[in-house]
């Protein structure tokens, strides 16, 4: 009985600290001595990390949800699309960093400001995450 | 989750942090801007993030 609450609190620090890992890794890391990004192409190169970090957590968390849902079809079809919803998402602020990165050429002003409001997005993607919890 | 799981996550995510770390401190130290190559590796490793996802989906759905 001890053997085994002393596995299950394990689980529950390693679950802990994964979460706290994703949130810091996704406002900012400069706890993780991020140096804080400062030009156009630092904060573009730092809005791409984020975006994969967003899909190797939702792969992580999908792929965890379907061992947990095991036969239930209900179940799987709901975490399903859940991981299509993030993946859109993801796909939708790519494609905004994508373009930032295109108009930087043409226009700095305009692609400065949607590089703001991408990365502005991406925090209230941590944001939403966080509630999901 | 189990607790190998939330292991590789933790390691990915590490991994992702230790990348965007060194392309700042290297660009910076060697005092220049992220170049358009390095922009590109970025994007090439969310496309394959991008498959594997959709891959597992595809599986499910």
């Amino acid at each position: 009985m001890r053997h085994l609450s002393r596995i299950t609190l394990r689980a529950t620090l390693i679950q802990s600290a994964f979460w706290a890992l994703l949130f810091t890794t996704l406002s900012g890391c400069a706890q993780l001595g991020v140096p804080q990004a400062k030009s156009f192409e630092e904060r573009l190169a730092w809005g791409y990390s984020m975006v994969t970090a967003v899909r190797e957590a939702t792969f992580y968390i999908y792929q965890a949800e379907l061992d947990t849902a095991g036969a239930d079809a209900d179940r799987i079809d709901a975490v399903t699309q859940d991981a299509i919803d993030m993946q859109k998402r993801a796909d939708t602020l790519r494609q905004a960093l994508d373009a930032a990165r295109i108009l930087k050429g043409t226009d700095f002003e305009t692609a400065d400001v949607r590089l703001e409001s991408t990365l502005a997005a991406l925090e209230a993607l941590r944001n939403y995450l966080e509630t999901r919890r | 989750m189990t607790i190998e799981q939330a292991l590789q996550l933790i390691i990915v995510l590490t991994q992702q942090i230790q990348s965007i770390r060194s392309l700042i401190t290297k660009a910076r130290a060697e005092g220049r801007d992220i170049t358009d190559a390095e922009l590109d590796e970025l994007t090439g490793r969310d496309d394959a993030a991008r498959k594997r996802l959709q891959d597992l989906i595809d599986k499910h759905s």
